[in-house]
């Protein structure tokens, strides 16, 4: 049985002008030790939908209208918020993109990771710190005895990210949430981010939903990729299959519209046309298919479901998949940069 | 003193940009400089563009915004045309600015929230006395349909408008009084990957129609060699090295730019999963007291014993256009200095 098994989510924001449809039903299972990429572009419900699960949604406005979120035998959903706090933070741990905002900036960093160590595993104010130590030695911060008790401004970006990651695997979680975890840090600090998380992932047997606009990242990070649109996914495929073969042209558009670092330099980007639709109006049909090409009258009046395409393991919720004569090919371009550093 | 080739436009020579640090609640005590821009030369060429890139506090906004005289520049030359605008009175700048303009990177803070979008385009036409009343309307729709809006959106405001539209909305004002060039500050750093492609493609498209000569400075590298002709890459305060795009990455001569182009993630998963990845160790040094001899020393996964931490190395010339500032430039490309261990990330597990 999968360890998070989610079922037909869906997330609305009521207010007295609109009701906004952040996410209308998503599935997804996740096994132990797995990890899955969340990918999509801004107001996709991308964030919104790991919010829900921990029931940590901004109140009052944002609800959850159905679905379940079946997290080891419970219904996370049905959970009293008492008992949601046991696994928030313990069994399930969240990082966020911007670290500065998700620390607190008036208690020391080692104050900060023993709350939950204190709170959740009964330590001790002693071995709680003995433990603060040693995560934080574990995540790569230089002088971790000294360092425990500054504050958080005294940590540059990368730094405070990693104060973070060392915060949310202090309890052992079995998942670890991370919503767009490198997007406010630099190339090279985030190459630092990326291999620590793959590193803990792997060492902890930790199930891994990784958020993020960057398709880079997960093909680098993560086994499974879903895509996301307009509160819904699109595409569902191991990382390597979606790459390989992108079905959806949503996924198509993205992969062709980002210039990569290692191809031959085109003439011109390949944008998507348009912009995504308001999410306060009701879609009748596939979401995307004012943007696409591949849209019949069928796409504009039946909502697909994820269904199978090429394996098991391959799915799509299109009624038009994008054909193989129309898969990109990219011609790679050699570097020196790479070749120069075996050693 | 004019430029070599009459087509430059533009030549930064040696500027240096300081900001000062005080200290003191009565007197202000000047007790230090944040070295933002340390010793920048470069050139541009009428009609092309060069891609200024680096990490966040590395001085490139500071030199951009340092051409358009926004900042002062504590020392060197900025000569536009031949002429040193430098050390320029902000009035005889004023009329200057006229030629040079700026799209920033936020498209939500660059724009007045009171002003509708006629009057915000419209603003320097009747600023610099070219058109006024219904004229300026007039070109202001005229500016609109060339960036690819409705005519009709004078009359809106820009919370009207989603980001990608409100960058358009900048990129018609700053090309209202038909400027020479374009200093580009991350103009498509905030906008979703599907958006950020039509504004790269209308920035060349409107570069081609207008022969405009864009200085684009940006931290993606991927979109940067894309859309530039050459990059120059900055690493606190200095350039490190400068080439024609494809040359900078097929064959990148300076340690920073090989583990900044080796860092980049590439969206597919089987280059990813058979990739070197150089990582850098620790962080960006502070640039109010930057690291004596190479700044990048403290950092560099080639570091030699001798010279890189006493001797600042000068920006020079390795093959035919194509610059970099390392002592051992050469000897890395042979392959006699190998990476060593500092080059990696600290021990995360025991």
């Amino acid at each position: 049985m999968a360890l998070l098994s989610v079922r037909d989510l869906a997330v609305q924001f009521v207010t007295r002008k609109a009701t906004v449809r952040a996410v209308n039903g998503i599935s997804f299972d996740l096994e132990a030790g797995a990890t899955l990429g969340i990918v999509g572009e801004s107001g996709c419900g991308k964030s919104v939908s790991s919010l829900a699960m921990l029931g940590i949604l901004p109140k009052p406005a944002g609800r959850v209208t159905r679905g379940e979120v079946d997290f080891d035998g419970v219904d996370l959903l049905k959970l009293p918020d008492s008992q949601l706090r046991q696994v928030r933070g313990k069994d399930i741990a969240m990082i966020f993109q911007d670290p500065m905002t998700s620390l607190n900036p008036v208690l020391t960093i080692g104050r900060q990771i023993t709350e939950s160590l204190r709170k959740h595993l009964d330590m001790s104010k002693d071995e709680a710190k003995k433990e603060a130590v040693s995560l934080l030695g574990r995540v790569g911060i230089p002088a971790p005895e000294d360092r425990i008790k500054d504050f958080p401004h005294q940590f540059s970006g990368g730094m405070r990210q990693r104060v973070m990651i060392a915060m949310a695997i202090s309890c052992r979680p079995k998942i670890l949430i991370a919503d767009e975890p490198t997007t406010a840090l630099d190339v090279t600090i985030q190459a630092q981010i990326l291999d620590l998380l793959k590193h803990l992932v792997a060492e902890e047997n930790m199930a891994l939903i990784l958020i993020t606009h960057d398709l880079g990242v997960v093909a680098g990070t993560c086994e499974r990729t879903n895509v996301m649109y307009a509160g819904r996914f699109v595409e569902s495929a191991t990382t390597s299959s979606l790459f390989a073969r992108p079905r959806h042209p949503y996924t198509l558009g993205l992969l062709k519209s980002v210039p990569r670092l290692d191809a031959a330099r085109k003439e011109k980007l390949e944008p998507i046309g348009g912009t995504p639709l308001s999410m306060t109006q009701d879609i009748e049909g596939c979401a995307f298919a004012p943007r696409c090409i591949y849209a019949t009258d069928k796409s504009r009046e039946e909502t697909p479901e994820l269904a199978r395409i090429d394996s098991d393991d391959h799915l799509v919720a299109c009624w038009n998949p994008v054909p193989d004569e129309d898969l990109p090919h990219v011609e790679v371009v050699a570097t020196q940069a790479e070749g120069r550093t075996a050693r | 003193m004019t430029g070599e080739g009459a087509s430059e436009l533009l030549r930064v020579e040696d500027l240096k940009v300081y900001f000062p640090i005080k200290s003191g609640l009565v007197i202000d005590r000047h007790v230090g400089d944040v070295k933002a821009v340390d010793g920048v030369t470069f050139d541009i060429t009428k009609g092309e563009t060069l891609g200024l890139v680096g990490e966040s506090g590395c001085g490139k906004t500071t030199v951009g915004r340092t051409i358009l005289r926004l900042y002062d520049p504590t020392e060197g030359r900025i000569i536009f045309e031949g002429n040193d605008i430098a050390r320029l009175a902000q009035r005889e700048m004023r009329k200057l600015r006229g030629r040079m303009q700026m799209v920033f990177q936020d498209p939500y803070s660059s724009l007045n929230p009171r002003q509708n979008v006629g009057n915000l385009i419209a603003e320097p036409l009747k600023i610099h006395g070219i058109a006024s009343g219904d004229n300026a309307r007039r070109r202001a729709e005229e500016l609109l349909d060339i960036v690819g809006l409705p005519k009709a959106s004078t009359a809106r405001y820009p919370h009207e408008f989603s980001g990608g539209q409100r960058q358009r909305i900048g990129l018609a004002r700053a090309l209202a009084l038909n400027p020479d060039l374009i200093v580009a500050d991350e103009p498509v750093s905030a906008l979703d990957v599907s958006i950020q492609a039509q504004m790269v493609n209308l920035l060349e498209e409107l570069q081609e129609e207008f022969d405009l000569t864009y200085l684009f400075i940006a931290h993606d590298l991927a979109v940067v060699r894309h859309i530039s002709d050459r990059i120059a890459v900055m690493y606190l305060g200095r350039i490190v090295e400068v080439a024609s795009a494809d040359e900078l990455y097929a064959s990148p001569r300076h340690p920073y730019t090989i583990a900044l182009l080796s860092a980049v993630p590439i969206p597919d998963p089987e280059i990813e999963s058979s990739r070197e990845r150089i990582l850098l160790k620790g962080d960006l040094p502070s640039p109010a007291n930057p690291p004596p001899g190479c700044r990048f020393h403290t950092r560099c996964p080639f570091r030699q014993p001798e010279r890189c931490d006493t001797e600042v190395p000068e920006l020079r010339l390795l093959s035919d256009g194509h610059l970099a500032a390392c002592h051992y430039a050469e000897e890395i490309k042979a392959g006699k200095i190998t990476m060593h261990d500092s080059g990696e990330v600290p021990a995360h597990s025991a």
